[in-house]
């Protein structure tokens, strides 16, 4: 160790000096409290032998300095009391020593007194490592998890593109959609197109949970749901050959076979087909909430009988409802992070809530009811942040 | 621990505690059950009393608790209400397990024990 040793009677220090140099130490002396004190700053000590009274700067004093000061390291102060002198210990804990000795010196003592210093300031040195490397580590996991959080931003971003950029696929129908997505990877995705002259196919769909592997299915599942041979969306007609659709109830049941795995990975999904001259529109329900329906001169009802979510048991049955649509009536499907959304206090918004706005909102264009459902959310929610994704479909036949 | 199970007759009721079930507390749900499932508890009541709103991993946990129970055993549900209720009824998942308005209705549904029928 590197010692300091302060004041010290012309007889004692010598001797002092010896015996810690003969132990292995590297050993300095100052003459008094002020030498001390300017040493104690100059140089790294691990242990500070020290007089109680010395001129200038008492023992107690200085020791008080030394806990007062910022060092590098811990330093050990053992205060050394007089021969005419009752020891303090009291004085001389509260001003931060950490033992004591008195002259005259009992060197076996002083031996055992500085062996516990010694390791005392082990400890102290390995517990200063571990917590510089503790630090290079939360440093190296604040930056990883930075990197990820950006990656993960940039990805929820990307996954908008996947969103429909064409709302005139057909005279006869109009489409509108809303999508809010929460800051981080969420499952909520949605579509439409026009299979053939006639018939619009659209489907919204929720993943269970967030994050990358949520993400990863509902992008799979966009892809999965694009009308290609192979795909559960359409099948080979036995008579021409030719791709047709297949029923939204049987789509439903294929992408169940299909995507049968962890128990909380499911998605949710309303997928149907509007025959766009006929008006008449048919969905699967499979564990989304159930769509609200928009007469033109009646109040909003929610429709649907629900149905079991994908993905989750093999082999289940989906059933069809199947809607007879007249002009100027509209269909509004939408993800439950719409009815989950929580305000301030924790209050969800529920689908009562969601057909009253709606009403409210009835008379303007789908561009302006989306605009209203976006803004009475937005109220409700309080904060720019959303906790799920919030994705709305709406049609109207023209 | 966010459960609490004791028996009653040849029935374990297990209570959670929690109001919400959701991403943040489901697999810990399904670790508590599945060290019930493991000491041979496979006739279970899960109590849902106080469970007042369950999002989709959730609803993911308690399908997976039904799974894990299987032909081991037999599950019933209790006590469930508002917002659960009406996830059950949307998912169906009132026609995958039987949910019981308390805990002595879901017991009682629960199938016995086969009896012992001689050698």
């Amino acid at each position: 160790m590197n010692v300091l040793i302060v004041g010290g009677s012309t007889a004692v220090q010598p001797l002092l000096l010896a015996k810690l140099r003969s132990w292995g130490h590297t050993v300095t002396t100052a003459s008094d409290g002020l030498d001390g004190w300017d040493q104690v700053r100059k140089v790294t000590y691990d242990l500070v032998i020290a007089d109680w009274d010395l001129p200038q700067i008492a023992g107690p004093d200085l020791c008080r300095m030394i806990r007062g000061h910022s060092f590098a390291q811990y330093v050990y102060v053992i205060l050394c009391a007089g021969r005419d002198q009752r020891l303090d210990l009291i004085t001389g804990m509260e001003a931060g020593a950490d033992d004591f000795i008195s002259e005259p010196v009992d060197f076996p003592e002083l031996r055992v007194r500085v062996v516990a210093a010694q390791r005392v300031m082990q400890l102290q040195s390995e517990l200063a490592a571990q917590r510089q490397s503790l630090r290079r580590l939360n440093h190296e996991l604040t930056e990883a998890h930075t990197k990820m959080e950006r990656d993960l931003e940039a990805a929820a971003a990307t996954q908008l593109r996947l969103l429909p950029t064409i709302y005139d696929l057909h005279p006869r129908v109009r489409l509108d959609w809303l999508f809010i997505p929460s800051r981080f990877l969420a499952g909520d995705l949605l579509n439409y197109y026009m299979a053939d002259e006639r018939h619009l196919v659209f489907y919204q769909l929720d993943v269970s949970g967030h994050g990358i592997a949520a993400a990863l299915l509902s992008v799979t599942l966009s892809r999965i749901l694009a009308p290609l041979e192979g795909s559960p969306s359409v099948r080979v007609s036995p008579i021409d050959r030719r791709l047709e659709l297949a029923p939204p109830a049987e789509v439903v049941a294929e992408l169940n076979t299909r995507f049968q795995g962890e128990d909380d990975l499911y998605f949710t999904i309303v997928y149907g087909i509007l025959d766009v001259f006929a008006r008449e529109l048919r969905f699967c329900q499979a564990g989304h909430p159930g769509p609200v329906l928009m007469r033109r001169h009646a109040a909003p009802v929610v429709v649907g009988d629900g149905g079991f979510p994908v993905g989750m048991i093999p082999g289940m049955r989906y059933d069809e409802t199947i809607l007879q649509l007249e002009v100027g009536d509209r269909l509004i499907v939408h993800s439950n992070g719409l009815s989950e959304c929580e305000n301030a206090v924790s209050i969800r918004y529920e689908q009562q809530r969601l057909t009253e706005m709606l009403d409210q909102n009835r008379d303007g264009s789908l561009e302006a009811l989306m605009n209203g459902v976006r803004e009475a959310l937005g109220t409700w929610r309080g904060q720019a942040e959303f906790a799920d994704d919030v994705s709305v479909l709406a049609l109207e036949c023209v | 621990m966010i459960t609490e199970a004791r028996r009653i007759g040849q029935a374990t009721v297990i209570k959670l505690f929690e109001s919400r079930l959701g991403g943040d507390i489901a697999a810990e749900f399904k670790t508590e059950i599945e060290k019930y499932v493991e000491a041979g508890e496979t006739r279970i009541v899960l109590d849902l009393a106080n469970l007042t709103f369950m999002d989709s991993s959730g609803l993911g946990a308690i399908l997976s608790v039904f799974k894990m129970i299987g032909k081991r055993g037999d599950l019933a549900i209790a006590g469930t209400q508002g917002a659960v209720q009406n996830l059950f009824r949307l998912t169906h998942m009132d026609k995958v397990f039987r949910s019981y308005a308390t805990v002595p209705e879901a017991i009682a549904a629960l199938t016995p024990h086969r009896a012992f029928q001689g050698y």
